[in-house]
């Protein structure tokens, strides 16, 4: 038969199935589903654990043979069977329907696999599972889904929200129930009770943006330049604008194009302040470098601003990446 | 360092310590073994950070001192430089001199200094024994450790010390094997220990076959078995082993007497026409036999009938035959007893006459 996630839930409190097939393409949702008939497996007695691994190979004979093999420490056990993106194939077709005819009596099957295509949902083996089990679908969430996910996820965790923060949640995090996941988790520790506003949670995301566009020009100033590549596409990935790390950058170039001259950064920058290890670790960028590099490079970031800004032709995080790589003094041209 | 030691004692305690080293290694310096010269005596030592080895051989010393150098190019030149020739061995300026006859290779090295080693570990409990009892625990018990089971306490040996013996338990979940042997260990209540898979393994195979003495060192977190020339240290496993005397059943009501020999070859032949890769064979127990089957996907078939002493009840049960082969062929003595109760409980083999091993194996479903 056919369940939701929720009513899946719902049923394992009563009874546990011979055979699951999780499916779908939306990794929240499907762990969370597989965890559950993990738990209430084991809480019936259930203690062994055999996991079959499609995606690297497999010999469908396993599936049977490990059914079939008795344990000393437990009469129960789950089999664990991933699909994964992988399709099982004639072989595998055929191990999971004779398996489905005759269950073994002492063994739970879960499958577990990415989305299934509609042809294959039609096919023998998938009929044989829900003919003899649960099947379970999960999908993600449409746009206009996620605010309430958000909310019942909320509640669930006990927390209560502004309607603003609920919003700004679903928007930050729509499609990755993973992360919105995650995000809830961390505020429910930040909360502590509390009803979450949009300051909440517009601190909780900025703080850790913030580091990381800091510690950048840093890195690649004491030129671990794999490291700062890495922050860089790290940064990237979180959505933080171009514009705003060439900002980064640049404050801090021309702090060291100061240096390199000889001359003070705090005198010459509003607000620029340098002290204890970071001054040292200026200095030593800024005499490896010299006053006619630092020059160069600070042309270059001005530049890619005007890259970062639509004001000139270029691709702002590639021309990030060389000025990275300029200031660690691993350049990706010779005479840049 | 500089050193001239003859190929044929070298080679010896050489493969001993490289068998310890891991191909695929993280940390460069554990390519390596360490060398150190001293006196009358070159000390050979290699460690993956679990296991660690030292072998001593006694050997005039030019300069003493110490260094580390890449394990398998040392040995694989030590291997092919012809028989009983003079291997000289000096290090210049961070390099390694090999010379031998005609032949003369430089090798990188790394500071000894830099080199993991355990050094001395602060045992709690310490007693000897003869090699050839811990070689007999291990080799009949080793073969039923777990290999890369997700249940980590499996993938080793259970050693459990009383006051009077030291028992040795291994199992991966479908069978069990059962050691013990009588040793005063002074041990004053019940402890137990796990050595990981490999240190097990490593230790068996340096075990020499004739007798000396063994020096037993468990401290709370590593195992040392130290002998004369020799020495092996394990981390050990940090977690609990099932409780394995609730698995070994009480006598069945259906005992199997039998030549071990003739029942092994029986099955040996039998299993040749199981599936490849799961060897199910069914057995059926008969007055005075017990009747072997097999058969493959391709619908081959083989059948085979062992003559018994059985007097009981008809009964028919699957085995995975690789487990009972196993077993069979770790006991030593002429006849063996099997215990059956029905097809889906296990069955318990021991050999008549000095059990002083039991193997519990648990059916199939075929």
């Amino acid at each position: 038969m056919r369940r939701t996630p929720q009513q899946l839930r719902a049923s394992l409190e009563r009874e546990l199935a011979p055979v699951y097939l999780i499916m779908g393409d939306e990794p929240l949702q499907s762990m969370e589903c597989q965890d559950a008939i993990r738990a209430a497996a084991r809480s019936r007695g259930y203690a062994d654990r055999t996991v079959l691994d499609v995606e690297t190979g497999i010999d469908w004979q396993a599936l049977r043979f490990t059914a079939d093999s008795l344990s000393l420490f437990s009469s129960r056990q789950l089999i664990d069977l991933r699909l994964g993106d992988a399709r099982p194939g004639t072989a595998g077709a055929e191990a999971i329907s004779r398996y489905c005819e005759q269950p073994s009596p002492d063994a739970v099957l879960l499958i577990s696999s990415g989305r299934l295509d509609g042809k294959t949902l039609q096919g023998g083996w998938v009929r044989a599972v829900e003919k003899q089990g649960v099947l379970v679908q999960v999908r993600p969430l449409k746009a206009g889904e996620m605010t309430a996910w958000v909310e019942s996820r909320l509640r669930a965790r006990g927390l209560g929200a502004t309607p603003e923060a609920v919003r700004l949640l679903a928007d930050r995090d729509e499609g990755n129930l993973l992360a919105a996941a995650q995000d809830i988790d961390k505020l429910a520790l930040l909360a502590g009770g509390r009803t979450i506003d949009v300051g909440e949670v517009v601190a909780a995301v900025g703080d850790s943006a913030r580091f990381d566009l800091y510690a950048l020009p840093d890195s690649a100033m004491a030129g671990d330049a794999a490291r700062a590549v890495r922050m860089l596409r790290g940064l990237r990935e979180e959505g933080v604008e171009p514009v705003l790390v060439c900002w980064g950058m640049t404050r801090e170039l021309r702090a060291l194009n100061l240096l390199a001259q000889g001359r003070r950064p705090e005198e010459n920058i509003p607000g620029y302040k340098m002290f204890g290890q970071r001054e040292s670790l200026l200095r030593a960028a800024a005499q490896r470098l010299g006053v006619e590099k630092m020059r160069r490079l600070l042309r270059e970031a001005i530049r890619i601003d005007r890259v970062a800004k639509g004001a000139a032709p270029g691709e702002p995080w590639g021309e990030l990446t060389g000025l990275c790589l300029g200031l660690a003094g691993r350049p990706l041209f010779q005479n840049s | 360092m500089k050193v001239t030691i003859n190929r044929e004692v070298l080679l010896g305690p050489l493969q001993v310590v490289n068998s310890v080293i891991e191909r695929r290694q993280a940390l460069p310096i554990l390519n390596n073994m360490l060398i150190v010269a001293e006196k009358d005596k070159i000390t050979l030592m290699a460690t993956d950070m679990e296991v660690e080895v030292v072998t001593h051989i006694k050997n005039h010393v030019q300069i003493q001192g110490s260094t580390t150098i890449p394990a398998r190019k040392f040995i694989d030149i030590c291997k092919a430089l012809p028989a009983d020739t003079e291997i000289h061995l000096e290090v210049k300026d961070n390099r390694a001199q090999l010379k031998s006859g005609r032949s003369r290779f430089t090798l990188s090295t790394l500071p000894a200094s830099d080199y993991p080693t355990l050094g001395g570990i602060q045992p709690q409990l310490k007693f000897c024994l003869p090699a050839s009892i811990l070689k007999r625990l291990i080799g009949d018990t080793q073969f039923a450790m777990a290999h890369q089971d997700v249940r980590y306490y499996l993938n080793g040996m259970l050693v459990e010390l009383g006051e009077q013996r030291i028992r040795m338990v291994a199992t991966d979940g479908h069978r069990l094997a059962l050691s013990d042997a009588e040793i005063s260990t002074g041990v004053k209540e019940n402890t137990q220990i796990i050595i990981p898979r490999k240190g097990v393994m490593e230790l068996w195979h340096m075990l020499p076959e004739h007798d000396v003495e063994v020096e037993v060192q468990i401290s709370q977190n590593h195992f040392r078995a130290a002998m004369q020339q020799q020495e092996i240290t394990t981390k050990l496993v940090d977690g609990k082993f099932p409780d394995y005397t609730r698995v070994i059943p009480a006598k069945g009501d259906k005992v199997v007497k039998t030549e071990r020999d003739a029942l092994r070859q029986g099955l040996a032949r039998t299993s040749i026409l199981s599936n490849e890769k799961f060897r199910g064979v069914r057995l059926t127990l008969k007055k005075g036999m017990i009747q072997a089957l097999a058969h493959n996907p391709d619908q081959e078939e083989a059948e085979e009938d062992i003559e018994v002493e059985y007097e009981g009840q008809e009964m028919e049960i699957g085995f995975n035959v690789v487990y009972l082969l196993d077993a069979l062929d770790a006991i030593r003595s002429e006849k063996v007893q099997l215990e059956f109760s029905s097809p889906d409980k296990s069955c318990l083999i021991h050999a008549i006459g000095g059990d002083m091993s039991k193997y519990v194996i648990m059916p199939m479903r075929l």
